[in-house]
């Protein structure tokens, strides 16, 4: 994959994380609560972690940010040593870290939501 | 001088083959040299203290070190103007060129002058541009005919607007000194990095509107160890003698890149 694409990805996903961030911060501060005391309610909580609109934006921001966070340790880590061997186990190295992150975290997500 | 040429001329006395036409010395500095290279000696500073006159350069220093005290001593150096780019060297711990760097500027008795870094050293201030001239290459650095162009004789000549040919001008100053890749920490870290001096020409023919092979060089600047390594540290533009500004030419490529795989997809 060319290294212009792996930017705008990632220039994408940093548009998401500011985007979910912003959703996430508003249906606690006053999208459709009338306040934190309200929002960080116990029953508010979980009854938030099962509407679809929540988990869509967690799953999102999990992505976005384990994307946007392992291209930056990718970074560090061409920084510190060169060599086609190193690039490659780095490469392979962070996608297997990221499946593992992702999915972990999505199978949080849906047992949260699903009640578990 | 030539007056005392016509004097003698006159007199017929013969005339000196070698006619010196030295100012005097006005005081003398240290100039500290490292000398030694890979497999020739031990690397170490030697001090010559060398008679100094108003105007002279760094580069007549070292060449009075040449000719009065060392004939040993090893240094690059041709047109003395900055137009060659040959003497490029770290002098005062800065990457700068010999003859532009006049002694009086640097305000002190004691000039310390070393290689350029992130070259590998071949002896004293002569480094190995191998890999320089090599990254150079890589990018292309040549109008190649458009596409669309048959292949024989061109049919007639490429027009370019003034606007267009401002839009690389100033990366054309280019004197491939070394001085910008010196300098640049990447280079420092990774050897297979492009370096601001290729990616800056990359980037000259880029934005040329008479150059067709766009595409090739694209791919080969839209690696990992192309135009994304840089990390706008903008030493390479702090020290370019020419005010070619790679760092500049770096973030434009940069958008070029992006700008044709946006449009592609």
């Amino acid at each position: 994959m060319r290294e212009s694409t792996l930017r705008i990805v990632n220039y994408g996903m940093m548009l998401a994380i500011l985007a979910t961030l912003a959703v996430h911060l508003a249906s606690h501060a006053f999208l459709g609560v009338p306040g934190y005391e309200v929002s960080l309610a116990y029953d508010t909580v979980v009854r938030r972690y099962r509407e679809a609109l929540s988990v869509t934006v967690l799953a999102v921001l999990l992505v976005a940010a384990t994307f946007h966070g392992l291209f930056g340790l990718r970074s560090i880590l061409l920084d510190a040593r060169s060599g086609p061997r190193w690039e490659r186990g780095v490469g392979f190295g962070l996608i297997a870290l990221g499946v593992t992150m992702v999915g972990w975290g999505l199978r949080t997500i849906l047992l949260v939501s699903a009640g578990g | 001088m030539f007056v005392e040429l016509e004097r003698l001329a006159m007199r017929r006395e013969p005339v000196p083959a070698v006619v010196r036409a030295e100012p005097r010395p006005e005081r003398t500095v240290l100039v500290r040299v490292f000398r030694g290279g890979t497999g020739v000696s031990a690397p170490r500073m030697v001090a010559y203290p060398v008679p100094v006159h108003k105007g002279m350069t760094v580069l007549d220093a070292l060449l009075w070190i040449k000719e009065h005290a060392d004939p040993t001593l090893a240094f690059r150096s041709s047109c003395r103007m900055g137009i060659c780019g040959s003497c490029g060297m770290l002098i005062r711990g800065e990457a700068r060129l010999a003859c532009e760097t006049q002694v009086a500027t640097l305000g002190t008795e004691v000039i310390e002058v070393a290689p350029l870094p992130n070259f590998p050293l071949i002896r004293d201030l002569a480094t190995d541009f191998t890999d320089f001239f090599g990254h150079h290459r890589r990018i292309r650095p040549h109008l190649h005919p458009p596409d669309d162009q048959d292949s024989g004789p061109f049919q007639e000549e490429f027009r370019q607007t003034e606007a267009e040919r401002l839009e690389y001008y100033q990366f054309t100053m280019c004197i491939m000194c070394g001085l910008c890749d010196a300098a640049c920490p990447i280079v420092a870290l990774d050897r297979e990095f492009l370096g601001p001096q290729a990616l800056t020409q990359a980037y000259r023919f880029a934005a040329d509107s008479r150059d067709g092979a766009q595409a090739d060089r694209m791919r080969i600047v839209d690696t990992v160890h192309g135009c994304w390594w840089c990390e706008l540290a903008g030493s390479c533009s702090a020290v370019c003698p020419k005010g070619v500004d790679p760092a500049l030419a770096t973030q434009l490529l940069k958008r070029e890149v992006l700008r044709r795989r946006l449009r592609r997809s």
